[in-house]
C-alpha cells in the first residue's frame, strides 16, 4: 500500500503543516491517472469547501473508482496535485492521507469480523494508559459514537454477529471517531435499509455541518439529488458537468453519465421475436433479504437483460438460479420445460442445460494457474471420459482448441497458463468453457467485466451468436449499454426487487439507467412512445 | 530445442528434485562405496515401501486442499485387525471351520485390514465436508482414536505368528535386474513391485481419469470446480478413502515384511509422509503436487536417513538435520513460486 511512498524516493512523508483554521478543504487539480493503455481519470479537477456535501456520479467504468483511491492515497496519480487545506500533499500514501485527515469509507465493508465492535473502531488507534489497552475509555467512547448513529448495539458484540449493515454503520463510527477533516464514503448506502439510510444521512450532515468536507459517491442519484449541494458527473475519465446540484435535473445527469451519443444498436429485428414455448422460468423466487419475489421467464434464442447496480443482487440472483449451496433459494421456485425443478447443487443445474460465468474470474470462474485446455475443460470432464472415468485427452484437446479458434482466444497454446492471457481473453475462455456444454440457458454474469473495448465488442458479437443458435441467453449486469445494445427485453433489479419490465425492443440505455437508479420521475420523461414500461414498487 | 526448454520449465521442480537425489547420491557413494552395492539398494527398496504408499494418499489428498495426519495410526490398526483375525481370532475362538479353510482366513484377515483404513478415512472425510471442520483436527482426533484402538486389538503385545506364506512374499525378491560386471544382480523385494504397480495406477488416476483433474480443481479452487457442476463433497470423500486405502496396504505389506504385528507400527509416520510429499513440490494450499515429485521426494527422505546413518551422525541430531532439509525444500519451493510469478 505504501509502496507508492516509497518508490518516488523521497521517503520523508510530505504532511501539511497545520494550518490555523480546522476546517477541512480539499483540492485537486488535473488529476491524470492511466492503467497501460486505458486511461482512467483525465485531467480531473475537483474541489470540495468545508462543509460541503459533494456528489460523485457516473457509469460504472467512469473513474469514479479511481478517483476515490488516488485521493485516499492508494493510486499515485500520473499527473496532478492534491491539496489538503491548501498544503500540497507529496510521499502519497494511504497512511499520509489518514494523517492528514482524509479519511475514506470504502465499499465494501473492511472490518474484522472476529473483533468486537470496540476493537474494530479503535483498530490501529487504540486508547492506552500507559503500556496497557484502556478498555473503559473506548467502551464509553465507543458507546457514545453509536448512541450519535442510533445504533442499539453493545460496543462489546463481535462485528461478525452483526447483519451487513449494522456493520456499515460501524465503519461510519470508525471513521467518525478518526476526526475526519475530509470524508470520502463511496457508495455508503448500498447495503442499507431505506430507515438507516436516513439515520445515515442525518450524521453526514451533522459531520459537515462542522466544517468537515465530505464527497459523496452514489448510484443511487435520489440521494445525491437530496443531499449534496454541489455535483460532479464523470464519463470516461473525465469531469462531464460540475456545478452546483440545484442547476441539473436528474434526467440531465443520466443523460451526462452516458454522453449524449447513443450508439448503434446490435439488438435483432422486431420480426424475430421467438414465439416458442419458455425453456426456463422463475416463480417468485426469493433468497432471504437479498432477492424479493423474482419472476420473469426466458424463451429459447431469447437474450433477456436484467440490469442492476451494486447492491442490487444480480450476482445473488444467478448463483441462486444456478443452485449454488451458499445461495439456496428461500422460496419460489424454478421451472425448466414447464416442470419445477429440484437442483440440489450446480450439478443438478449443468446437467439440466444451464450454464453460468461468474462475475469474478478469478475467485469463482476460473483457476488462473490452471491452462486454457483444464480451465475449458472442467465442466465437461465426464463428458470427455469412458465409462471407468479415463479421461480422453486428446478429444478433449481438439474440442477445447476449435472452442478457442471459434472465440478466437489469443494465446500460445491451450496448454498457456490462463494467468498469462489477457483479461478480455480470460473472460472469452470463462465463456468456451460454458459454450463447450452446449447449455440450453446460459446466464452470463457481467460478462464483459473488466476486458477492453475490443474484446468486449467482440464478446457481444459471441453472444449473439449464440443467441441465435437457439440457446437462451439471460445477462446481469450494471452496464446498461451493453443491455440496450443487445437483450430483446429487460428487467431492472433495485435492491433485491424487480423494479421495471422493459419487454418491447426499442428501450433505451437512459430508460436502464434511470430505473437502476430508481429514479422513477426521470424514467417517465425519457419514456420513449413505443416502449412499455411496467414499473412496480 | 524450443521443446526442450519449456519441458524443463514445466518439469522445473521434478528436475530439481533429480538433481538433489544424483548429489546425495554422489556424496553417500563417496563415503561408503557399499552404498551402491545391490544388496544395500535392494534393503532400501524395500524399508520405503510403507513410506512410498503412504506418501501417495497423502500426496492425492494434500492436492485436493485436505490433510489426513492419522496415516501412521491407521498403518498401525491395520496391522492389528490383520493379526488378530489371522492369530488371535483363531486362537480364542478354535473352530474346525478355520482349520479347513487357512486360505480363506488369510483372505478374511487381509480384507478386514484393507477395510480398517478407508472406513476411519471416509469417517474422518464426513466430520471434515458435513460439519465444514478443519481436516487437521479431525485427524488429528483419528490418529489418537486408531491408535488406542491399536493398542486395545493387539493387547498392547506384539502378535507373532503370521502365516508363513505371507511372511514369505513379504521378503521374497522375485525380480533380478542383471547389473553390467557384476555377478549379482539387483533383486527387487516382492512389496517394493506392489508399491510400483501402486504408483502406476496413482499416476494414471491423477495424469489420464478424469477424477485427477477434479481432485487438483477441487484443491485449487473449490468454487469454481464446484460452480463447473463438480460435486465436491463426493471427490473430497473419495481422496479421504484412496488414502486410508494406501494406508491399510501399506500396513498390510508392514505385517509380511516383518512377519508380525508391532503395536507401535506407523508411530510418527506421518510427519515423514508429509515432508516427502512436501519436498516432493506438493503445495499445502492444495492444487499444485505430482506423483512423480512424492516418489523422488520419498526416495530424497529415504537417502538422508542413510546418509546419517552412514556418516555416524549421532541419533539425537538426525531429526535436527531433517527437519532442516524439509525447511529448505519449502523455502525454496516458495522462492520459485515468487520467481515464476513475478515473470508472468
Amino acid at each position: 500500500m505504501n509502496l507508492s511512498a516509497k518508490m518516488d524516493g523521497r521517503g520523508g512523508i510530505g504532511l501539511p503543516p497545520q494550518t490555523k483554521t480546522h476546517s477541512g478543504m480539499l483540492r485537486a487539480h488535473n488529476i491524470s491517472k492511466s492503467f497501460g493503455a486505458t486511461q482512467a481519470l483525465d485531467d480531473v479537477s475537483i474541489t470540495l469547501e468545508p462543509g460541503e456535501i459533494h456528489g460523485l456520479i457516473g457509469e460504472n467504468g467512469a473513474g469514479k473508482s479511481t478517483l476515490v483511491k488516488t485521493l485516499c492515497g492508494v493510486y499515485r496519480p500520473d499527473s496532478g496535485e492534491i491539496e489538503i487545506s491548501g498544503s500540497p500533499i507529496t510521499g502519497w500514501s494511504p497512511e499520509v492521507a489518514i494523517a492528514s485527515g482524509l479519511i475514506t469509507v470504502h465499499q465494501d465493508v473492511n472490518l474484522i469480523e472476529s473483533m468486537t465492535v470496540v476493537e474494530n473502531i479503535f483498530l490501529n488507534a487504540e486508547i492506552m494508559r500507559g503500556p496497557l489497552l484502556d478498555q473503559k475509555a473506548m467502551e464509553a467512547e465507543a458507546r457514545t459514537l453509536l448512541d450519535k448513529l442510533h445504533l442499539e448495539i453493545s460496543p462489546k458484540a463481535v462485528l461478525g454477529s452483526l447483519p451487513t449493515d449494522l456493520r456499515k454503520m460501524v465503519q461510519l463510527a470508525r471513521a467518525m471517531r478518526q476526526k475526519p477533516r475530509v470524508l470520502l464514503l463511496d457508495e455508503p448506502t448500498s447495503s442499507l435499509t431505506a430507515d438507516e439510510v436516513d439515520v445515515l444521512i442525518t450524521q453526514v450532515k451533522g459531520i459537515a455541518a462542522t466544517g468537515v468536507s465530505v464527497l459523496y459517491i452514489s448510484h443511487y442519484l435520489n440521494e445525491v439529488f437530496n443531499y449534496t449541494q454541489r455535483l460532479t458527473v464523470l464519463r470516461d475519465g473525465k469531469t462531464a458537468w460540475q456545478g452546483s446540484t440545484d442547476n441539473i435535473t436528474m434526467s440531465e445527469a443520466i443523460r451526462t453519465m452516458i454522453g449524449g451519443t447513443l450508439r448503434t444498436s446490435m439488438k435483432r429485428s422486431a420480426e424475430n421475436q421467438i414465439t416458442s414455448a419458455p425453456v426456463l422460468e422463475l416463480r417468485n423466487l426469493s433468497l432471504g433479504h437479498r432477492l424479493n419475489e423474482i419472476s420473469f421467464d426466458i424463451k429459447p434464442g431469447e437474450i433477456l437483460g436484467i440490469g442492476g447496480l451494486i447492491g442490487a443482487g444480480l450476482g445473488d440472483l444467478a448463483r441462486t438460479i444456478f443452485a449454488d449451496p451458499d445461495y439456496r433459494a428461500t422460496g419460489g421456485e424454478i421451472v425448466m420445460d414447464e416442470k419445477i425443478v429440484q437442483w440440489d447443487s450446480p450439478a443438478d443445474a449443468m446437467n439440466a442445460g444451464v450454464g453460468l460465468v461468474t462475475n469474478d474470474r478469478h475467485r469463482t470462474g476460473a483457476i488462473v494457474d490452471f491452462s486454457i485446455s483444464d480451465n475449458i475443460g472442467l465442466p465437461s470432464l465426464d463428458r470427455f471420459s469412458s465409462r471407468f472415468g479415463v479421461l480422453n485427452s486428446e478429444a478433449l484437446k481438439t474440442e477445447v482448441e476449435s472452442q478457442m479458434k471459434l472465440l478466437s482466444v489469443k494465446a500460445s497454446g491451450p496448454l498457456a497458463a490462463l494467468s498469462t492471457l489477457s483479461g478480455g481473453n480470460q473472460q472469452k475462455v470463462m465463456l468456451a468453457k460454458w459454450f463447450m456444454t452446449n447449455p440450453r440457458v446460459l446466464i452470463l454474469d457481467e460478462p464483459t467485466i473488466g476486458v477492453d473495448i475490443g474484446a468486449k465488442q467482440s464478446i457481444k458479437d459471441l453472444i449473439l451468436k449464440k443467441a441465435a443458435e437457439g440457446c437462451a441467453v439471460i445477462i446481469l449486469t450494471s452496464e446498461m449499454e451493453e443491455l440496450a445494445d443487445i437483450a430483446d427485453r429487460a428487467l431492472v433489479l433495485f435492491r433485491g426487487r424487480i423494479v421495471a419490465r422493459l419487454d418491447k425492443p426499442g428501450f433505451s440505455q437512459e430508460e436502464l439507467t434511470a430505473a437502476a437508479n430508481a429514479s422513477f420521475e426521470a424514467i417517465s420523461s425519457t419514456q420513449t412512445s413505443d416502449t412499455s414500461v411496467e414499473m412496480i414498487l | 530445442m524450443n521443446y526442450l526448454i519449456s519441458f524443463g520449465r514445466r518439469n522445473l521442480n521434478i528436475i530439481q528434485l533429480i538433481l538433489v537425489l544424483l548429489i546425495l547420491s554422489g556424496t553417500i557413494y563417496g563415503m561408503n562405496p557399499r552404498f551402491l552395492s545391490a544388496v544395500n539398494i535392494s534393503n532400501l527398496l524395500g524399508q520405503m515401501v510403507t513410506l512410498l504408499i503412504v506418501a501417495l494418499g497423502m500426496t492425492i489428498i494434500i492436492i485436493n486442499g485436505e490433510f489426513d495426519i492419522s496415516v501412521g495410526s491407521l498403518v498401525g490398526l491395520t496391522g492389528a485387525v490383520m493379526g488378530w483375525v489371522l492369530v488371535v481370532m483363531p486362537a480364542a475362538y478354535a473352530s474346525p471351520f478355520w482349520e479347513a479353510h487357512p486360505i480363506l482366513l488369510i483372505v478374511v484377515g487381509i480384507g478386514g485390514g484393507l477395510v480398517v483404513g478407508p472406513a476411519l478415512a471416509i469417517l474422518s472425510g464426513l466430520l471434515v465436508t458435513q460439519f465444514l471442520i478443519p481436516s487437521f483436527i479431525v485427524t488429528l482426533g483419528m490418529l489418537m482414536i486408531a491408535r488406542s484402538l491399536t493398542l486395545v486389538v493387539t493387547g498392547g503385545q506384539p502378535i507373532a505368528g503370521i502365516p508363513e506364506g505371507l511372511k514369505a512374499f513379504g521378503v521374497s525378491r522375485p525380480v533380478e535386474i542383471p547389473i553390467p560386471f557384476v555377478d549379482a544382480g539387483l533383486r527387487l523385494p516382492a512389496v517394493f513391485l506392489v508399491a510400483v504397480l501402486i504408483y502406476i495406477a496413482g499416476w494414471f488416476l491423477m495424469n489420464r481419469m478424469a477424477f485427477g483433474r477434479k481432485v487438483y480443481s477441487v484443491g485449487a479452487n473449490p468454487t469454481v470446480a464446484r460452480l463447473a457442476g463438480i460435486n465436491t463433497t463426493r471427490v473430497k470423500l473419495k481422496c479421504f478413502a484412496i488414502v486410508g486405502l494406501c494406508a491399510s496396504i501399506a500396513g498390510v505389506l508392514n505385517v509380511m515384511r516383518i512377519g508380525a504385528v508391532s503395536p507401535n507400527s506407523g508411530q510418527g509416520l506421518e510427519f515423514e509422509v508429509i515432508a516427502a510429499v512436501v519436498i516432493g513440490g506438493t503445495s499445502l494450499m492444495g492444487g499444485r503436487g505430482t506423483v512423480l515429485g512424492t516418489v523422488l521426494g520419498v526416495v530424497i527422505i529415504v537417502l538422508i536417513r542413510n546418509f546419517l546413518n552412514l556418516a555416524r551422525i549421532d541419533i539425537f541430531w538426525q531429526d535436527f538435520a531433517t527437519g532442516a532439509i524439509i525447511m529448505m525444500a519449502v523455502i525454496l519451493n516458495a522462492l520459485q513460486r515468487r520467481v515464476s510469478g513475478a515473470s508472468s
